[in-house]
């Protein structure tokens, strides 16, 4: 007890020496920042230039941005990225709307897309796309398999290969697109931006569609896909069409219907590997359509007994292990 | 030799030669509890308590900023190792048993990276809060979910799955898919300015979505 009166009577008194000391510390160290503020405003010429120089590039800047209206930040800066997230909601149900709705006369990059092309949109439909088509994949699987004797299992792992089917596509594509554009030496001034942007919004018509994917009538989810591949297919014809036109005929053509059969190859390709059978073919990618042998194989398995399912399945894992 | 030192000594009693490192215009520490010497239990049973609050502004969201003022992780981490040991595939031999199930380190990174994905999106929209705020609330919300995960599997204990129990299940589902949202909701929309409302829910709904898709399709007990 005594030593804790004796420390707490020491701090105090040491509190008031303390405080002291302060102020006589903040005194010398006003004295020297005067002392410094003199030697400064004497320093030599050319230094004592350098401030005036930065007002006058500041006031450069100034003009600038009154000119231009905004400037455009740094690429390390999150600013940067904040201008492809400048959309408002309206301004993005316009353009997914615009995306799948083809009009004779309407360009789509000049009307919908221009001055900013945004990446929230293409973003989080690709992202949206990725889990209806693994979420729905999987209920059309559990559909087909819901009267027999088959314990289904759903398949997390659809997710993987939605997602990189999907986004492969959003990036791969527009990189050719403008790897050709560029090396054609095209005239129309499109940026990387905005094909990644027209190339995003494309995949829009495709959730609504991976949704109605449920309903397990074959017949219909083909027309469904012919449907959505040409709907939003042929606003990607217009956009780039303008582009490739002044080509030689052949190579613009070529391009064009390039473009659109690897957009139908994408859906035909969910519905042969997410929507098809229980036992999946095992050579179905999502780029590439099955092969003859797959389709009677995914035939067979739905008309026969659980054990030739199980078997294929069995392999199916195998080979996905093997991978 | 002695005279000197008596002095010298006589020199230090008048002054002390002791100080403090205290830097001159800061508080002293006076007006703010001490914790260093307080027992260890008093510590973590404030940090528990902390978490605790938050879970139940969660469970009972109404506009409070208690959840933003002060944010940690605890609650996410707890919250993310549960749900990703109870989601976890069975992963039997190599693959031929397996249940097609998430592994754990799926469910740990759709659940961190969702959560910085829709924080970096709300950020990057314009919205005025900082990163681990809102990742610590998307964390947190996550509760009704892992609620909902906990009686699912409970009621999967049943020896017979039957279609009513399955609805059951799917209805526990559906109202904390709703609960979660909503309280996320409640705790971020207002940093958002008012034509991008929607643009910053929606990733919310979509990462709530696919965490209600884990719980609902886990059929396994």
């Amino acid at each position: 007890m005594d030593i804790a009166i004796d420390v707490d009577d020491r701090s105090s008194k040491k509190k008031s020496e303390l405080g002291f000391y302060e102020a006589d510390n903040d005194e010398t160290i006003f004295d020297k920042s005067k002392v410094q503020t003199h030697t400064f405003t004497s320093f030599p010429e050319g230094a004592e230039y350098e401030p005036q120089d930065d007002e006058d590039e500041t006031e450069g800047d100034k003009s600038q941005l009154l000119e231009e209206g905004k400037k455009s930040p740094s690429f390390w800066t999150f600013e940067y990225y904040q201008q492809f997230f400048d959309v408002d909601t309206n301004q993005l149900l316009y353009r997914i709307v615009g995306s799948m709705t083809p009009r004779p006369n309407s360009k789509y990059l000049k009307g919908y897309i221009r001055p900013n092309p945004d990446l929230y949109g293409p973003f989080w439909i690709c992202c949206t796309l990725v889990f209806t088509t693994a979420i729905t994949g999987n209920l059309a699987n559990y559909l087909q398999t819901a009267g027999k004797d088959y314990k289904w299992k759903y398949d997390f792992h659809k997710v993987t290969y939605a997602a990189a089917a999907i986004f492969g596509y959003w990036w791969v594509l527009p990189t050719a697109i403008f790897g050709l554009l560029w090396w054609r030496k095209s005239q129309t001034a499109i940026t990387f931006l905005e094909i990644l942007c027209v190339y995003g919004y494309s995949l829009a018509i495709y959730i609504p569609i991976s949704i109605l994917w449920v309903i397990n009538v074959m017949w219909l989810r083909w027309i469904l896909v012919v449907v959505a591949a040409v709907l939003s297919g042929l606003v990607l014809v217009q956009t780039f069409w303008p582009a490739v036109n002044e080509d030689n005929r052949k190579v613009a053509i070529a391009v064009v219907a390039l473009i659109f059969v690897f957009h139908a190859l994408l859906a035909a390709g969910f519905v042969l590997y997410f929507f098809h059978s229980p036992a999946p073919a095992t050579t179905a990618a999502p780029f590439i359509p099955v092969s003859p042998v797959t389709t009677t194989q995914n035939a067979l398995s739905e008309s026969i007994k659980q054990t030739v399912i199980t078997t294929a399945s069995a392999n199916h894992n195998t080979t996905k292990a093997a991978f | 030799m002695a005279d000197v030192e008596f002095h010298k000594q006589e020199d230090l009693n008048d002054v002390p030669l002791e100080g403090d490192i205290t830097v001159p215009g800061l508080k002293t520490e006076d007006d703010e509890i001490s914790t260093l010497d307080e027992p260890v239990r008093d510590t973590i049973l404030r940090d528990v308590r902390a978490v605790g609050v938050k879970f139940f502004h969660v469970l009972y969201p109404k506009q409070s900023k208690a959840l933003l003022r002060e944010w940690d992780l605890w609650g996410p981490l707890i919250l993310c190792t549960l749900m990703a040991m109870m989601l976890q595939g069975d992963s039997g031999d190599v693959d031929s048993t397996s249940d097609g199930g998430p592994e754990f380190a799926e469910v740990f990174v759709i659940y961190w990276v969702g959560a910085v994905v829709v924080t970096m999106n709300n950020k990057l929209l314009g919205g005025n809060i900082s990163f681990f705020q809102s990742v610590c609330v998307l964390g947190y919300c996550v509760s009704p979910l892992a609620i909902s995960l906990i009686i699912s599997r409970l009621i999967l204990l049943a020896p017979e799955q039957t279609t009513v129990l399955f609805v059951i299940r799917f209805i526990l589902v559906v109202i904390a898919f709703a609960w979660s949202t909503f309280a996320s909701t409640a705790f971020l929309s207002d940093s958002q300015p008012p034509g991008k409302k929607v643009l910053a829910v929606y990733p919310i709904f979509l990462f709530y979505f696919i965490i209600s898709w884990l719980v609902i399709s886990h059929t396994h007990s």
